[in-house]
């Protein structure tokens, strides 16, 4: 397979994910702020939107809602924005038309039709719910294109790599974002108020990744900052879980290499970040937390440049890199 | 002479014009009365419905080009397609076949004779100067002869039907003639929305373009124990011909490379995969000859691969079509092709051409200058309609400026008689009705080493503006299926 081919499938599966998780952030964040217990900020939870999509603020300013919606949600401007992701999923995927199914390509043109569809305005007003909602609909009927209707060779192997990767980076940067609007909290108001605010946090963080209902049936209704944790950092059953993912990822490598291969240097570096989480000490992690998952981010987007080297430049003449990352505070 | 009913109420055939749904004329196709009934028994309502649908098919499928927008997000637009398909009879076909064989024959000994031993230039058959001044004229092509010596591998033809009832050549694209894309997702449109007239008639199917075009390509390889690899080298998504690359691509089963896919290494052109260099054999380009190698060409082109001229000179690839086919498609040119025909072939051309007076010519140049008001004024060589004066539009200012223009560089302009292009029925959104519309035609012809296929049917442009004469997608033109009858 061609490598600049292989790289484009990759990023496919990149920026559909990260689609989908930008946008169920923003939804579950911003109507968070309409059913919280108490009062919480308007601004701490544009703050915490900003953040997540790695849009600059000023710390002391005013935002307006409607323009940080239209900023994160729509504006082709911002390369992180929900609408510039699904572009740069379609021009991805366009680019690699003649390799994926019909069925797939027109999933993914139609998703970007939809978005691309969206009134700026409506949005900020009124379609928010509804069109984040609908990112969610549309990525899994990609995702069900993907795994129903392409071969599951090569080509799918770098597209499911790609989705992977990005929801282990997705999922790190959801927790981060989240254990840090608790350690605002925990620096205003009084004791009691925070700590219903604090597990208040943990579990918008649960319903952010969806996992809030099956968080309650592997912990039997008990939730703590721990269990938390444990359930999106190393659940084996849990397919948004960081240990999940990247029990994933390593197998999908083993594929490219044609067998399990521990001394073959992207096979290696996988496997090491996989076991440091597998086997993660988890009172350590909740002393923590932020700054282990930091570097542990650090490693994963090592990790993808690993893949980089080996499989999309194989032969040194660099081909054009895409955004991997958003900035985050 | 039916009455017209329904979506053809007020349907009026424009006078001096032929129309090839309701004219008769000789070669006209007998059963247009059958295909119109089809839409006669539509509602109107129906019909809007099919169209829509037959444009969201084009949509979905991401068939668009697009538009600048301020936003950034690119709006889309698709290329119009009307769904009353232009009918071509057998009889008439096998005629046109005969002599898109012949033309496109003449023209790729011309090239071949141009670069080697230049017989027709020596004997004054085609005026040395002509050729000589042409800007697409490759000098790194001297004396180098292609495998099977085939420089137009890919040949586009357009034509158009006179008042007469005679198809006559308009043009020869011989460089990377596009369009084929809309012929094969015209039919698939009109299988999915209109299937029912297929019962109606036998209609040659189309859909085996891309396996001709790679047999063909696969006659040109160079000689090889394993079996020959074959490249589709295109620009890149933000070229306006993309979607075409990316479908021939896939149907063929080849890979679409870029420039930065490729490399050249000891005279053998190799391809980026991710477990190491696969060879290439042949290379179908669809970038002009400019930007294909740095090294002998544009040296700041970044879509070619740096080397690939030497890598064809010892014919360890083939590149398709040959650099330096556009000396022959050049607009002054194409009135010589009857003349070739003659020297190479020692036979009469079976295809008419569009008379041509070439204003590099002193006696052309005054019967330009003296008529100009009754003729079409082109460009030699620019493409996609832009540049073409229509002069009964001009008013005498712009006369006057025109034929300054002609004056002052004779080589770049040719002028044609006025063509009517026959109309066909076309359906006007607006107006929710059919109404005549201008038509050409462009066809493929496919040159191998083994031999000749041509692509029975075509692209057939409408000139969608009322009373326009250009086709050209870029102009406001749309297209039409074509319906070649077995």
């Amino acid at each position: 397979m061609l490598a600049r081919i292989a790289s484009t499938l990759y990023w496919t599966g990149r920026y559909i994910e990260r689609s989908e998780h930008l946008a169920r952030y923003l939804r579950v964040q911003y109507f968070s702020m309409l059913d919280a217990p108490m009062s919480q900020s308007k601004d701490f939870i544009l703050k915490s939107i900003l953040n997540m999509y790695g849009s600059d603020f000023e710390e002391g300013g005013k935002l307006v809602e409607s323009e940080v919606l239209r900023r994160v949600g729509m504006d082709y401007e911002v390369p992180t924005s929900i609408r510039s992701t699904v572009k740069a999923a379609r021009e991805n995927a366009g680019s690699v038309r003649h390799v994926i199914s019909t069925e797939l390509w027109e999933a993914i043109n139609s998703f970007y039709l939809y978005s691309d569809r969206m009134d700026p305005n409506d949005f900020a007003v009124r379609g928010l719910y509804d069109f984040t909602f609908e990112v969610g609909r549309q990525c899994a009927i990609i995702r069900s294109r993907i795994h129903d209707t392409l071969l599951h060779d090569h080509s799918w192997v770098f597209v499911k790599l790609g989705i992977h990767l990005e929801r282990v980076a997705q999922v790190i940067r959801i927790i981060n974002s989240k254990l840090h609007d608790a350690d605002v909290i925990s620096d205003s108001g009084g004791p009691n108020e925070n700590k219903v605010l604090k597990l208040y946090q943990q579990t918008v963080l649960l319903k952010v990744v969806e996992g809030f209902d099956m968080h309650r049936r592997a912990y039997q209704r008990r939730q703590t900052r721990r269990t938390t944790l444990e359930f999106l950092v190393g659940h084996p059953e849990f397919s948004r879980s960081i240990t999940y993912n990247l029990e994933r990822v390593l197998g999908l490598l083993a594929r490219l290499h044609g067998r399990e291969d521990a001394r073959e240097p992207v096979q290696y570096r996988a496997g090491k970040l996989y076991s440091y989480f597998r086997y993660l000490d988890y009172e350590e992690l909740c002393d923590h937390p932020i700054e282990t998952l930091n570097a542990a981010l650090t490693e994963v987007y090592s990790l993808h440049d690993d893949i980089e080297r080996m499989y999309f430049n194989p032969v040194s003449v660099s081909t054009p890199t895409q955004s991997q990352s958003q900035q985050q505070r | 002479m039916i009455q017209p009913s329904g979506l053809f109420t007020g349907y009026s055939v424009p006078e001096g014009t032929l129309d090839e749904v309701f004219s008769s004329f000789p070669h006209a196709y007998v059963d247009y009365p059958a295909i119109r009934k089809v839409f006669d028994e539509l509602h109107a309502g129906d019909f809007q419905r099919l169209n829509e649908s037959a444009k969201l098919s084009f949509l979905n499928q991401g068939i668009t080009y697009a538009v600048y927008s301020e936003e950034g997000g690119g709006k889309e637009k698709i290329f119009p397609f009307d769904l009353f398909p232009r009918i071509i009879d057998r009889r008439e076909w096998t005629l046109l076949e005969e002599g898109l064989r012949q033309r496109n024959d003449a023209l790729n000994q011309f090239i071949g004779d141009v670069y080697g031993e230049r017989k027709i230039l020596k004997e004054g058959v085609v005026p040395e100067e002509l050729v000589m001044s042409s800007n697409h004229y490759v000098p790194a092509m001297e004396h180098f002869r292609p495998r099977g010596d085939v420089y137009t591998h890919v040949c586009g033809t357009d034509l158009v039907r006179h008042t007469d009832g005679n198809f006559y050549v308009l043009e020869d694209n011989l460089r990377s003639p596009s369009g084929v894309s809309y012929v094969l997702s015209n039919r698939e449109a009109m299988r999915r929305t209109l299937y029912s007239m297929f019962r109606h008639v036998p209609v040659e199917a189309v859909n085996e373009y891309p396996a001709m075009l790679l047999k063909t390509l696969q006659s040109v390889a160079p000689p090889r124990e394993e079996s020959a690899r074959c490249v589709v080298l295109t620009p890149g998504p933000f070229n306006s011909a993309y979607y075409e690359h990316s479908l021939l691509a896939r149907l063929m089963d080849c890979d679409l490379v870029e420039g930065p896919d490729l490399y050249v290494d000891e005279d053998t052109v190799w391809l980026k995969t991710i477990s190491g260099r696969r060879r290439v054999d042949v290379i179908y380009r669809r970038i002009d000859d400019g930007f294909l190698d740095p090294e002998v060409f544009r040296p700041d082109s970044m879509l070619g691969v740096p080397g690939l001229m030497r890598a064809y000179a010892k014919g360890r690839v083939t590149i398709v079509n040959a650099p330096g086919t556009g000396i022959a498609d050049d607009k002054a040119i194409c009135a010589y092709v009857p003349d070739m025909i003659r020297f190479y072939l020692d036979q009469e051309p079976i295809i008419g051409n569009v008379p041509t007076y070439i204003c590099s010519r002193p006696e052309d140049l005054k019967y330009t200058l003296e008529h100009l008001p009754e003729l079409v004024v082109k460009p030699v060589d620019m493409s996609g309609g832009y540049g073409v004066m229509i002069c009964d539009r001009l008013n005498q200012e712009e006369l006057d400026e025109l034929a300054e223009k002609i004056k002052a560089d004779p080589r770049n302009f040719i002028a044609q008689p006025k063509i009517m292009l026959s109309t066909h029925s076309t359906y006007i959104e607006d107006q929710n009705r059919f109404a005549p519309r201008h038509i050409d035609l462009r066809t493929f012809t496919l040159i191998g080493a083994d031999k000749t296929r041509i692509l029975r049917g075509g692209l057939t442009r409408v000139a969608l503006r009322e009373g326009s004469l250009i086709v050209n997608s870029s102009q406001g033109g749309g297209s039409k299926d074509t319906w070649v009858i077995c």
